[in-house]
């Protein structure tokens, strides 16, 4: 299983074993750290699940599409390594992925 | 026997043990009288707002929605169309251009409370609620003062009139002068732009955007009635849910950093936007029972919301629930637009108004309550303090 290590708003570390196949933002909600609102149910369309990834996290992860671009085009808190959680679906190849949850609007 | 009447006073009250009666023994049930499909459950409404290929947008998304309307906002068109509409719109309302809004509302704000300084009481609508939101969306849609007065006068009977329950959101004349109104808007930008919203959409427009004319009149039409209905409805019950809960009112006096926590628990708490509707375009069956295609079905938020098969003690008000999933903005590709926006207003506006009013008074006895299925909320409430 795939590993991540997820840091909340307050600097704390999780190391969680993932599920391949389910979204980061799920992966994030599977393991009890309710700091992620995802409103819209991982629809794309709230940009409530940000992170920041690692910076030696980004090349783990395909790029984004337009969509994903243009929410986080929106955000107050947006850096070169946002992604929203939602988008990214977790494969073995992620092993390692490393995130902190970007602070609240 | 489900007894359904969405126009008895009782109802109007407090419509939650009625969709508990609905979850529990019928909930995908077919009212007789309206031919309607009341679907009640979590489940069930997370499988309609997922399902737009058979819970289709196409024909609204209010019980019944206005041929201006039609086809052209994002809550009555589909997928594929509606993501590429949406991601034009989206860019209008994102949270980079609400923070931008900021420190006009707490202007506004001061203002509101300058003028109720030497006062103890008023009505909350009228004197609190509706000037400092219409004054955001005049400010988001770049009216002047005369076009905001004009705005506020074409949207107040939203939801108000005499068309019953189920009827129709407004008049359809009105729908008309609306569109007529914005569009005068949208001429006017087309002289002189401005950093509004319907300059940004026409900016996008110019720029190759698929986004025709008539779509910007529909979808700033939407802004303009959801400033009305949704966060003017919104905003009053998070007053009335911390009224009911004076502990917790005032540990977000005490402790401001949990007002975010407040709103969004208010909006699961007492849904402001009770329901939207969905044209079923192919047979279906949700939660064991058959839907024909052809119907209508109307998918309640605030019922799921409460479901205690998902949520856990989902009567309680409680800011500091653990974060639960709902659909207090709607879920799915429909989610709503503006909810980031709402919220990020509402936290600033709580922030400054809540100690203003401190161990506030609502009279619920003398407060009206709007009696159209679609909405929660207050057509005017007694407040003081």
């Amino acid at each position: 299983m795939p590993k991540l290590t997820i840091v909340t708003r307050s600097g704390v570390e999780h190391e969680v074993e993932g599920v391949a196949g389910r979204s980061v933002m799920e992966n994030i909600r599977d393991a009890g750290i309710d700091e992620l609102q995802a409103l819209c149910g991982g629809s794309c369309a709230c940009a409530t699940c940000h992170v920041h990834l690692d910076p030696a996290s980004t090349g783990q992860v395909p790029a984004m599409e337009e969509d994903e671009q243009d929410l986080l085009e929106g955000s107050c808190h947006r850096t070169e390594t946002s992604r929203l959680s939602c988008q990214i679906r977790l494969t073995p190849a992620m092993s390692g992925l490393r995130l902190t949850i970007a602070p609240e609007e | 026997m489900i007894d359904f009447n969405p126009a008895d006073p009782a109802f109007v009250a407090d419509p939650y043990p009625t969709y508990r009666r609905l979850r529990d023994e019928a909930p995908v049930w077919q009212d007789p009288g309206s031919g309607l499909w009341l679907v009640t459950r979590f489940s069930g409404v997370e499988r309609a707002t997922a399902d737009y290929a058979a819970f289709s947008s196409s024909k609204g998304n209010v019980v019944q929605d206005s041929p201006t309307r039609v086809g052209k906002t994002l809550g009555s068109i589909d997928p594929p169309r509606h993501d590429e509409l949406r991601r034009i719109i989206q860019r209008g309302l994102g949270n980079a251009r609400i923070e931008a809004m900021l420190p006009g509302i707490r202007a506004e704000l001061a203002d509101c409370m300058e003028r109720l300084s030497e006062r103890r009481e008023c009505d909350f609508i009228a004197d609190i609620s509706q000037p400092i939101l219409f004054g955001a969306l005049g400010r988001m849609l770049g009216l002047d003062a005369a076009a905001a007065i004009r705005a506020t006068e074409l949207t107040k009977g939203l939801f108000h009139q005499d068309d019953g329950p189920l009827g129709s959101i407004l008049p359809p004349e009105t729908f008309q002068e609306i569109a007529r109104f914005l569009r005068d808007q949208l001429d006017n930008r087309k002289q002189e732009r401005g950093d509004d919203l319907i300059s940004v959409l026409l900016n996008a427009k110019e720029d190759g955007a698929p986004l025709s004319d008539e779509e910007i009149v529909a979808n700033v039409s939407t802004v303009l009635m959801a400033g009305n209905a949704s966060i003017g409805h919104f905003f009053p019950n998070v007053m009335h849910a911390l009224w009911c809960h004076p502990d917790q009112r005032r540990t977000l006096i005490e402790d401001p950093s949990r007002i975010p926590a407040a709103i969004d628990e208010a909006v699961r708490w007492d849904t402001s936007t009770q329901c939207f509707a969905r044209q079923v375009v192919q047979e279906v069956e949700i939660d064991g029972t058959r839907i024909p295609a052809d119907s209508r079905a109307i998918i309640f938020y605030a019922s799921a919301n409460r479901d205690e098969r998902v949520i856990p003690d989902p009567d309680r008000f409680d800011i500091n629930r653990a974060r639960v999933r709902h659909f207090g903005f709607g879920m799915g590709p429909h989610f709503c637009a503006g909810a980031n926006a709402a919220r990020m207003m509402l936290k600033e506006i709580m922030r400054e108004l809540l100690p203003f009013l401190g161990d506030y008074d609502l009279d619920t006895g003398r407060a009206k309550r709007v009696s159209h299925i679609m909405v929660r909320g207050f057509a005017n409430l007694p407040i003081s303090w």
